[in-house]
């Protein structure tokens, strides 16, 4: 494979592109039965990087299905990148940015959440608002929250079935702090989620 | 079910007890949720007084209740509430501690609110005034707050109550709203605040406010900004300085808005309400000051160091 690679990278600039993408999802690798360890994966990739990385003109994308192999495995194939891919953000001014998120199913808000910026919230909740899916929304990387802006929370909520909640992850301490003086009885269909940890999120694409 | 609200005026503690105990009793027996919130100096004799029904009752002192009136509000509201179907029956004395005039009138004010927001919920409340120790201008204003004047004897109706709204109104005229000159200023002209809320945050963390508290603020004066968005009149800006201790922050229109007197007090029963919004900031900030005139609407928020 890794010959094949560096004779497309050859012939495509002899044949005077500028650029060369690649782009190949390894998670076959990992699933195949009877693999022993992953050195020999690692190995492949350093050779992929070196490869690519000489030119700043070939640039290469592998994807990596994250339940193909267990955690510390993802770690060190992450550490044989420079970059990691993530879905482009469903909106970004600059003060707030929203990201779908897939496990679990939601959004993470980032940045500040004011009035100015209430309908495209409300947008993208209502685009991953969906009849048999728990939405979460990871506000980990939350700065501020306006009191319009837990209003709307509720205000979505009370439209999902009557027995589901929107899960609030790792919820800043301020913002946790101006729910618990209102009483999260007042914000109803709302639900604490997952506790915040002090190291941020991780993992591979979350 | 009718609230009934009474102050109780009294010049011993033996006096407190013998009214206080029987009516206690009563409650016990009714099957009330009985609570006693009293200063830490009547606490034990009242439980030696009451024996073994003490067991039956919750405890709380005022020193700790009382500290915030639109948080003791809400946290009387929640007694009430977790209740249910059980009626609550009150034993609550205030403190009032070395206040400035305008902490009592906003103690005053909480007094009234009383018959606002627990008007229907059955509740019963005895409200003692310890006539030796307080300020005549205090027992004055319990006069004017509480339906009901409890004596040794009984109760009766008492004909110097003033219905809440006009006692908000009185309040409210009270309301001194200088500001100084030194006060920075801020225009506001959209609902985009991230710059404003920049700005007034690192104005309170200067002013030596702890991060906890400087967030909290920024949080209530976004929401009163945004509400001057929403609905006032151009210009709308804010003012924020210190004086000694208090770092204050006022969010101005030049709309009229004629705010009931009684608006953002009693609280709401969930955030998709009307008021929950001043409600909120009354609950974040150590007061909320409205004054609504023809020359403007203006919104001062007071935080103590």
């Amino acid at each position: 494979m890794l010959r094949t690679l560096e004779r497309e990278v050859d012939e495509a600039f002899d044949q005077g592109f500028r650029a060369v993408r690649l782009t190949t999802d390894f998670s076959w690798v990992l699933g195949e039965p009877g693999r022993s360890d992953l050195s020999q994966m690692l190995g492949c990739e350093h050779q992929v990087g070196e490869a690519v990385s000489p030119s700043t003109m070939a640039m290469a994308i592998c994807q990596v299905d994250k339940h193909a192999c267990p955690q510390d495995e993802l770690v060190a194939l992450r550490n044989t990148h420079e970059v990691l891919v993530e879905v482009n953000p469903e909106f970004d001014d600059g003060i707030l940015r929203i990201v779908r998120t897939f496990e679990p199913h939601g959004l993470r808000v980032e940045g500040e959440l004011d009035a100015a910026r209430h309908a495209v919230f409300a947008e993208k909740l209502s685009q991953v608002t969906c009849e048999r899916r728990r939405i979460h929304l990871d506000f980990s990387r939350l700065g501020f929250i306006d009191l319009g802006g837990l209003n709307l929370l509720a205000h979505h909520a009370t439209g999902l079935r009557s027995d589901d909640a929107l899960v609030l992850d790792h919820l800043p301490p301020d913002v946790e702090n101006v729910i618990d003086m209102v009483g999260w009885h007042r914000l109803p269909g709302l639900a604490r989620g997952r506790e915040r940890t002090s190291s941020g999120t991780g993992g591979l694409g979350s | 079910m009718r609230l009934e609200h009474r102050a109780f005026i009294y010049g011993e503690l033996q006096q407190l007890l013998d009214t206080a105990v029987p009516w206690l009793r009563e409650g016990l027996e009714q099957d009330d949720e009985v609570v006693v919130v009293i200063r830490e100096s009547g606490m034990s004799p009242l439980r030696d007084e009451l024996g073994a029904d003490a067991k039956q009752i919750r405890f709380a002192a005022s020193e700790d209740f009382y500290e915030h009136p639109v948080r003791t509000l809400r946290d009387y509201h929640a007694i009430v509430q977790n209740a249910l179907p059980r009626t609550v029956r009150a034993l609550a004395e205030p403190v009032w501690r070395d206040q400035d005039s305008r902490q009592t009138r906003e103690w005053a004010r909480y007094e009234s609110l009383i018959n606002v927001a627990f008007r229907d919920s059955g509740a019963s409340a005895l409200c003692p005034y310890d006539e030796t120790a307080l300020p005549h201008e205090i027992i004055e204003q319990a006069r004017r707050t509480h339906p009901m004047i409890a004596h040794d004897s009984g109760t009766r109706a008492n004909g110097a109550y003033v219905q809440p709204v006009e006692f908000g109104h009185a309040c409210d005229s009270m309301i001194r709203f200088e500001r100084p000159r030194h006060a920075e200023y801020r225009t506001i002209e959209s609902d985009d605040l991230h710059d404003l809320r920049f700005f007034v945050g690192q104005r309170a963390l200067g002013h030596g406010l702890g991060a906890t508290v400087a967030r909290t603020l920024v949080t209530a004066v976004n929401e009163v900004a945004t509400n001057a968005v929403r609905h006032g009149t151009p210009p709308m800006g804010l003012w924020l300085w210190s004086d000694d201790d208090e770092f204050v922050c006022e969010i101005g229109d030049n709309g009229f808005w004629r705010p009931d007197p009684l608006a953002g007090f009693v609280p709401p029963e969930s955030a998709l309400q009307r008021g929950f919004g001043l409600w909120t900031v009354r609950l974040l900030v150590d007061l909320v000051e409205l004054k609504a005139g023809w020359d403007g609407t203006f919104v001062r928020l007071h935080v103590r160091r």
